[in-house]
């Protein structure tokens, strides 16, 4: 995802960031730029998403039905486009998480075995 | 929703990195760097918009329509080039899809008529009346009474007649049908109603002449018109999409058009008179096949027939009657048109090679950055797509009016001609053929690049290219194959103008030139005798006008008649051999260069009734013995009647002479059997053909002849004035349709196959060109350069001829039917199709040849 300076950064597949942005929508409708400094911010700086990479992500998200989008204005009264959890994005979450939370576990007790 | 997303993006975008921006002013940067840096975390913006354009769009339809615009963007870049190819193919396409047009229209599409499957033609063949597909009234009525297998069962005739419906008396084609033919035919009427059964004299209007004549002006039903002075009553107008889709039978006097009247018909129950000739139609029971229904007829015909008639039941499904005479022209024509298409796809073939190897740079650098060598290939496909669209939409236009123009110059040449369009079916064919072209000529290109080696291409800058001994292989593979077509279908043409040269020169035992016909009707109710008199007036007055010969009075081909032979066994009325009777007078002779085989001919004056044979009907009835001085006697000879007697008393009359037959129509027919009886002592004259010898043009003496008519109280008008050399020519016309179609196709090939020849060697000279120039530096002399190159090429061009003298030699075969006097194989046409070809090919090598032996040594070496 990024090249270079932070080798620091974990690499994310791609299915990872569709369900971090799930999961970053769950409280409120964000737009682009806010949902990339989210999940920067709820990984303590981790996890730092490269930004052009995100738009393609939405829009995968979007034409599955998981994330829709709304025009609105930000706090700074500019035009911005606003993204949205659906109903079946919210189902879809669950499900991704529970996978996730499975396949770590599964990482973990090979990496370490108890 | 699909377009939204994207359209915003690119404003998103630049949002996403203005907040950026501002965040990194807030943790203090100064705004240009904020800038950058913003920027910088953002990544490529290219990238991210083509990912997200490839989230929506397949990655695959992109690529295609870039391909599409690519391949359209190089076809706009060589105009002269394009317009070719384009051209090339436009021809091709367009002439086989015309040619198909006809074939569809009269082979392949169905009979109007519902259940035209059903319908079935049937016909008694008579040994002594070959060619004709007739029954007469006594057989159809044992037919229709005894026939289990058939359900519906239909005369008809078609004639030519003069209606006269108060304005002017015009001359229409008239069809007289029985009563099943409305059964089978369910027309949906416009106005009025069907004849009820047995009714007569009553007639049936076609929209466009109720529209022309009678201002579709419905008080017309129940009027009373005349045909032929016989008052007949209108009773219905019908559609005009109905049609008479029968077949007819060619007869002389029988002029092409449309039927625009329909006449009920009565058909004679058997008597001792005469026999009706019909066309007969039946329709065979659901369930029965065509031939169990043949099985069933035949065996009643078997029953019923005069023994010693010798006849036997002919039955055939009706499309295929109506097309019988045509259906191998049809398939020789479809033929020659899929050989055209053929050369074309070599031909455009080809040139596409030759671009290809003009742009291997080109495509080599593309391969090289990356394109895939099956992207290239795609777009080489792409290019040949292109054209063949094009092409196919100027093929469109090409067919379409090749088409009408067809319809135009030959309406006669074939039944159901005149209804010939691109239907549907013809636009799906066309449709599959194009794309098996396109296929074709975008597979030869992408072929020869395939093993091609993107490196070499690269280092030797394209010109010689590794792969050019195979390319310039398959482009010598391509011309010969073309000259091979180009032979095949000059030899196909080339035999039919051969047979169409002997038929015009056939000397046909007469002299058409300079012979001036017309037709009269002698239908006033005159009495006999009065007739008689108008006729010898006519006669007189016309002989003597400056420019006339000869002048004689004819009906040939109308009239059928028994004559019994006096002394020999008596032959019952049904059994008694039918012959044509030609009332005539002395000068025919002399008009058509009758040419007396034995005997005299009719003198000036005959006293008593005398006959002349002609050389069939004395065979037929007197076969080996000499007929002179024999006596005959039939009904229609005899003194004129003043009224119509039913039951005229057979008279006498003595065989003076024989003459040779007479072929009048088609100079290919069987002649006819037929004798030739002085007018006067005919006992009724019916319609008459005047004929007259001119000393100069014909048709500069027909206006006074006109004149000599008018002066003679006939209120008759004189109608299909012609010289008699043009209705000769139209009888023919359906020859020379299929040779002007042929010969059209064989000329464009041969034209395909020389510029193919003229490139080809060009190309391989520039190819050539190192080693032409070190042969010129080493001591070859231009000329032995030139024979060299010569050889070389015109060794593939005889290959190629050679190849298409064997391809045309199986084909011609199926031309059979259509030649006359020459044989398929006739070595002279062959022989002179190879020789013109080979010649021709040898004047395309010339130039290029003469410019490689040219070729200067030092120039060739340094363009390296």
């Amino acid at each position: 995802m990024s090249t270079g300076e932070n080798a620091d950064r974990i690499a994310l597949l791609q299915g990872t960031l569709d369900l971090l942005i799930l999961r970053t929508l769950v409280l409120a409708p964000l737009n682009g730029h806010d949902i990339v400094k989210a999940i920067a911010r709820s990984s303590e700086d981790v996890l730092k998403v490269e930004q052009g990479s995100l738009y393609p992500a939405l829009h995968r998200l979007i034409k599955r039905g998981w994330i829709t989008f709304e025009a609105g204005t930000s706090e700074n009264n500019r035009q911005a486009k606003f993204y949205r959890l659906t109903p079946k994005g919210k189902k879809q979450l669950a499900i991704e998480t529970s996978k996730w939370e499975k396949l770590a576990g599964a990482v973990a007790r090979i990496l370490r075995p108890a | 929703m699909m377009r939204a997303p994207f359209s915003g993006l690119d404003a998103e975008i630049r949002d996403h990195i203005a907040r950026e921006t501002q965040d990194n002013i807030d943790r203090g940067m100064a705004p240009d760097e904020a800038r950058r840096a913003a920027w910088r975390a953002f990544g490529s913006v290219a990238s991210t918009q083509e990912d997200v354009r490839s989230v929506w769009i397949p990655v695959r339809l992109e690529q295609l329509a870039q391909d599409g615009r690519y391949a359209l963007r190089s076809v706009r870049r060589s105009p002269f080039f394009s317009a070719v190819v384009i051209a090339t193919l436009a021809i091709g396409i367009g002439m086989t899809t015309a040619v198909f047009g006809v074939f569809n229209a009269i082979l392949l599409r169905p009979l109007a008529y519902p259940d035209a499957g059903r319908l079935v033609a049937i016909a008694s063949e008579r040994p002594d009346l070959p060619g004709q597909f007739l029954a007469n009234n006594e057989e159809f009525w044992h037919w229709k009474e005894q026939s289990a297998s058939l359900d519906a069962l239909f005369a008809y005739n078609i004639y030519n007649q003069t209606m006269n419906a108060g304005a002017e008396p015009s001359r229409m084609q008239v069809a007289v049908v029985s009563d099943d033919f409305w059964k089978v035919s369910e027309p949906h009427l416009l106005a009025g109603r069907l004849p009820d059964e047995g009714e007569r004299n009553v007639v049936l209007l076609s929209e466009r002449l109720y529209a022309r004549t009678f201002d579709s002006d419905p008080r017309v039903l129940g009027r009373v018109v005349t045909l032929d002075r016989t008052p007949v009553t209108v009773i219905g107008i019908l559609p005009d999409r109905f049609r008479l889709e029968l077949p007819i039978q060619r007869r002389q006097d029988f002029r092409g058009g449309e039927t625009e009247i329909f006449r009920s018909f009565a058909i004679e129950h058997p008597n001792d008179r005469f026999r009706q000739l019909l066309s007969v139609v039946g329709r065979v029971k659901p369930g029965v096949t065509v031939d169990q229904a043949r099985a069933e007829l035949s065996a009643v015909h078997e029953r019923t027939r005069n023994r010693q008639s010798e006849s036997r039941l002919v039955m055939l499904p009706l499309q295929e009657q109506m097309v019988r005479d045509v259906r191998q022209a049809l398939n020789v024509l479809l033929m020659g048109a899929a050989l055209l298409l053929l050369a074309v796809c070599t031909n455009v073939a080809d040139l596409l090679l030759a671009r290809v190897t003009a742009r291997s740079k080109e495509m080599a650098v593309r391969v090289s950055v990356g394109a895939g060598r099956s992207r290239v290939l795609r777009q080489l496909l792409f290019e040949s797509v292109a054209y063949c669209g094009l092409g196919g939409a100027a093929a469109f236009v090409i067919a379409r009016s090749g088409l009408a123009a067809i319809i135009r110059v030959y309406p006669d040449a074939a039944p159901r001609l005149a209804e010939a369009s691109l239907d549907r079916t013809v636009m799906a064919v066309s449709l599959a053929v194009l794309a098996a072209v396109a296929l074709f000529v975008g597979v030869m290109p992408a072929l020869s690049l395939w093993r091609a080696n993107v490196h070499d291409i690269l280092k030797e800058g394209g010109r010689t290219a590794s792969a050019a001994p195979r390319r310039l292989r398959l482009r010598r593979t391509l011309v010969g194959a073309q000259l091979a077509l180009a032979v095949a279908l000059l030899c196909g043409a080339g035999l039919l103008l051969k047979s169409f040269w002997a038929m015009n020169a056939h000397p046909a035992g007469f002299n058409p030139e300079q012979v001036l016909a017309l037709r009269l009707n002698f239908t006033e109710g005159l009495p006999g005798p009065a007739k008689v008199d108008m006729a010898d007036r006519v006669l007189a007055r016309i002989k003597a006008l400056p420019g006339v010969t000869a002048a004689s009075v004819n009906s040939h081909g109308d009239l059928l008649t028994w004559i019994d032979v006096v002394g020999a066994p008596e032959v019952p009325p049904g059994e008694r051999r039918p012959f044509f009777m030609n009332q005539t007078s002395p000068d025919f002779a002399v008009v058509m260069g009758l040419r007396t085989v034995s005997g005299r001919w009719l003198a000036d004056h005959e006293p008593s009734p005398v006959v002349v044979l002609n050389e069939t009907a004395a065979r037929m009835q007197f076969g080996r013995e000499d007929p002179i001085g024999r006596r005959i006697r039939g009904a229609a000879i005899g003194a004129p009647q003043v009224r119509r007697d039913p039951n005229p008393a057979p008279t006498e009359a003595t065989v003076v002479g024989v003459v040779a037959d007479l072929r009048y129509t088609k100079l290919d027919e069987e002649p006819l059997p037929e004798f030739f009886l002085p007018y006067e002592h005919a006992r009724s004259i019916y319609r008459m053909n005047l004929i007259v010898r001119t000393s100069g043009d014909p048709l500069a003496v027909a206006p006074s002849v006109r004149a000599a008519l008018g002066e003679s109280e006939t209120r008759e008008r004189p109608f299909d004035v012609t010289t008699l050399d043009a209705a000769l020519s139209e009888s023919i016309a359906p020859r020379r349709f299929n040779l002007v179609v042929l010969e059209t196709f064989a000329v464009t090939a041969l034209l395909l196959a020389l510029v193919g020849i003229y490139a080809v060697m060009s190309y391989s000279i520039t190819q050539r060109e190192q080693e032409l120039g070190i042969r010129a530096a080493l001591g070859a002399g231009p000329r032995q350069v030139m024979v060299m190159l010569i050889r070389q090429e015109m060794s593939v061009a005889l290959a190629g001829i050679v190849i298409g003298l064997v391809a045309a030699f199986a084909l011609t075969r199926a031309m059979r039917s259509l030649l006359f006097a020459v044989t398929p194989d006739d070595p002279l046409t062959f022989v002179a199709a190879a020789g013109l070809l080979a010649i021709a090919a040898l004047l395309a090598c010339f130039a290029p040849a003469r410019r490689g032996a040219l070729v200067n040594p030092l120039q060739a070496l340094r363009a390296q």
